[in-house]
């Protein structure tokens, strides 16, 4: 990606953030201090994440991955059905992966502390009434729709971190985002309907770091050799013309549970635009709105589960190939996605996953394949007593042959400790989706710390 | 002639020693028949403690709400851990139906999404511990289309005579499914709760003791409240008792639907 301004486009945290934290915290404090009165608030439980993440790359062994993690976290009961939950998340890394790039969070969502390379932010704060069927949820939250492990078909209703590409432990890696959530049962359907109004969208990597795109698919077509312009987000605080809706209908019929869903809000991954100022060109990432329709179906079968899941992006927003640099369109997108998990013999557990992204082609070429193939496979087991686990997966474009393979070794024999050994090894041809980032293949160990 | 009065003697002995064992397995399907059918009730709840120890005496604890409900022969377990903060918000679910399909879930925090999970093979072992998931759905009943019965006498145990009741297991498929070729157990008279079960893996070699060390009668049904189980093969143990155990006649079936796991601990009154 192209280097983006110093700053970005976007205006620094200020007062109009600092207050409205400021006037929640008073609530939520003057809230809690008369429940308390009324002894009706019950801390039901704290906690204390820590993790530290290294690595190295295979290549010449220089330092890829050396990030700190620490998440505190707390959850009040208030009252008859009402629970606060708050996570913050401090980071310090000092490596060739980096934090990301906040340019395309929003003003309400950015870290208070945003050094270099530190960071301590808001991870989670959510306010939840629980009466009956019904959970209403406020606050800064996820909305994790969808099936299949780490396959987005269905699952794009919340923004992600794209600092790591996909190789984090759990996919994806979701950004909270502010607004409101509302499940219930009616009439043997499971509703559950979200509106965020946060316009934060996906998180990129920052320029420069191991995995800004560099392959032209994900830089509206352009080599990683072509001249840099500056990159700039586009405005990331409207807070209504910039929300995300959607509503979801489930249903367990005869042991299958079925699901029906529908969101509208701007797409999470960046369209490229030029344009100029008097500064001259740059190129401006914009998410415009689309629609998506969706159904996910689940079946257990003994030893054996099916995940099936397909959608529909009637206005996809994409680059195409014309005269004039990052010209773009709306096309037709269809997304299907099939998943086993197997319970193998000698205690192995299988994950299998096979998904196909097809956007019509139209009368002009688009800058990304029109057609993407997936393939995921994970197989692990644990062994004494699961103190200790293998894993390998392997994530690939089949359509292009390129991927990643994913060793790794946990050790759990402590009740707060837990060491992971792995690796990343990529592989393909440079101007693929695994392939661009073949000389990122890392050897690391991660420490993860729970009090 | 000898060889005539040897033969028609060991004929005799076999004659008689046949309708003894007829005897012996009838009673052992009949007693098997009671335990199946002690009483059950429709809710209990209690705080889960189990204690994983190595064979180096390294041990691992954790701490979970168990929610457990036996309705029509339908048996739902619901498991929300709360120790240690690595697991804690991790909770368990599944549905034991007698005919038709068998169902469980898992919610994992950091995932943030309920999972079905695919029908574990009765012998797996149930998140590290010493029970398996037969162990977990059986509640300490013996299946009779597992077992062949056979009821041998009493012994003494705690001061009182108690039952005994073997079983093998009917095939050598079923054998490999649940993990146990055959098992002895020592069944309290006044309870029909085994106290001590000895279990023998498909190969015949000894696998796993359970010991039942207190017993609590919670809604009209008979519970184990402390019990431990000691691996002879790898020489780890699990040790489990349970806090506050106590019937729930009304408890809300939604705390065993698949999406409340998501939802955290239930506050069940």
């Amino acid at each position: 990606m192209p280097t983006s301004t110093p700053g970005g486009g976007q205006p620094s945290a200020g007062p109009p953030r600092r207050r409205l934290y400021a006037l929640l915290l008073l609530a939520a404090v003057g809230w809690i201090w008369l429940l308390n009165a009324e002894a009706r608030v019950e801390l039901s439980n704290a906690k204390l994440e820590a993790e530290y993440w290294g690595g190295v790359t295979t290549d010449d062994g220089s330092a890829a991955l050396s990030r700190f993690t620490v998440k505190p976290s707390a959850r009040w009961r208030l009252g008859d059905g009402w629970q606060l939950e708050v996570v913050l998340r401090g980071e310090y890394a000092s490596d060739d992966t980096g934090l990301g790039s906040l340019e395309t969070y929003s003003d309400l969502s950015r870290p208070f502390v945003d050094n270099t390379r530190s960071r301590l932010e808001l991870d989670r704060a959510t306010l939840v009434f629980r009466s009956g069927p019904t959970v209403l949820t406020l606050g800064k939250q996820t909305v994790p729709w969808g099936l299949l492990d780490g396959i987005q078909i269905t699952d794009r209703f919340d923004a992600v971190r794209r600092r790591d590409f996909v190789l984090t432990d759990i996919r994806p890696d979701r950004l909270a985002r502010w607004g409101f959530r509302l499940r219930s049962e009616a009439s043997g359907w499971r509703v559950d309907t979200a509106l965020l109004l946060d316009p934060t969208v996906s998180q990129q990597p920052a320029p420069g770091t191991a995995f800004s795109p560099r392959a032209a698919r994900l830089r509206g077509g352009l080599p990683a050799t072509a001249p840099d312009l500056p990159v700039r987000v586009s405005d990331r605080e409207s807070y209504t013309d910039d929300a995300t809706f959607g509503l979801r209908l489930a249903r367990t019929l005869g042991g299958v549970d079925v699901s029906v869903l529908s969101l509208r809000g701007p797409d999470t991954e960046p369209l490229l635009v030029f344009a100029t100022d008097s500064a001259g060109p740059y190129v401006e990432l914009e998410y415009p709105r689309r629609s998506l329709h969706g159904f996910t179906l689940e079946r257990g079968q003994g030893g054996n589960v099916w995940r099936v899941e397909l959608a529909y992006v009637p206005d996809q927003p994409v680059n195409i190939r014309a005269p004039e640099p990052f010209a773009k369109d709306e096309r037709r997108r269809w997304l299907a996605g099939v998943g086993l998990d197997w319970n193998a013999p000698a205690g192995w557990f299988v994950n299998a996953q096979l998904a196909l992204d097809r956007i019509n082609r139209g009368s002009t070429d688009i800058t990304r394949p029109t057609e993407d193939v997936i393939g995921t496979l994970r197989v692990q087991r644990g062994f004494r007593q699961e103190t200790w686990r293998v894993r390998g997966e392997l994530l690939g474009a089949l359509s292009d042959g390129d991927g990643v393979f994913r060793p790794a070794l946990d050790w759990r024999g402590h009740d707060h400790l837990t060491i992971t050994l792995g690796a990343d090894l990529l592989f393909g041809d440079r101007d693929g989706l695994f392939g661009q980032y073949q000389d990122e293949s890392r050897a690391w160990i991660r420490l993860s710390l729970s009090l | 002639m000898p060889e005539f009065r040897l033969t028609t003697a060991l004929l005799i002995l076999l004659a008689l020693a046949f309708p003894l064992q007829a005897d012996t397995r009838a009673e052992g399907t009949a007693l098997a028949r009671q335990i199946l059918e002690r009483p059950a009730n429709e809710g209990r709840v209690g705080t889960m403690h189990f204690r994983l120890v190595n064979s180096s005496n390294r041990s691992r604890e954790r701490a979970a709400l168990m929610v457990h409900s036996e309705l029509d022969a339908e048996v739902r377990v619901a498991i929300y851990f709360t120790a240690p903060a690595a697991i804690e918000g991790t909770a368990f679910l599944s549905h034991d139906h007698p005919e038709g399909t068998d169902a469980t879930w898992l919610y994992l925090p950091a995932t943030e999404r309920v999972r079905r999970l695919p029908n574990s093979e009765r012998g797996d072992y149930f998140m590290g511990t010493d029970l398996t998931y037969g162990d977990i759905r059986d509640n300490f009943k013996f299946r009779l289309e597992d077992w062949h019965f056979s009821a041998p006498g009493t012994v003494e145990h705690n001061g009182r005579p108690h039952e005994v009741l073997r079983g093998t297991a009917q095939t050598a498929a079923i054998a490999r499914e649940l993990g146990y070729g055959a098992f002895e157990a020592v069944i309290d008279p006044e309870t029909l709760f085994p106290v001590v079960v000895e279990f023998a893996d498909p190969e015949g070699q000894p696998l796993k003791r359970v010991s039942i060390a207190e017993q609590g009668l919670v809604g009209g049904a008979w519970t184990a409240l402390r019990f431990s189980v000691q691996q002879h093969q790898t020489g780890h143990r699990t040790e489990i008792h349970f806090e506050n155990m106590r019937h729930a006649p009304d408890l809300d079936q939604r705390v065993f639907d698949a999406n409340a796991l998501a939802y955290g601990v239930p506050r069940i009154r």
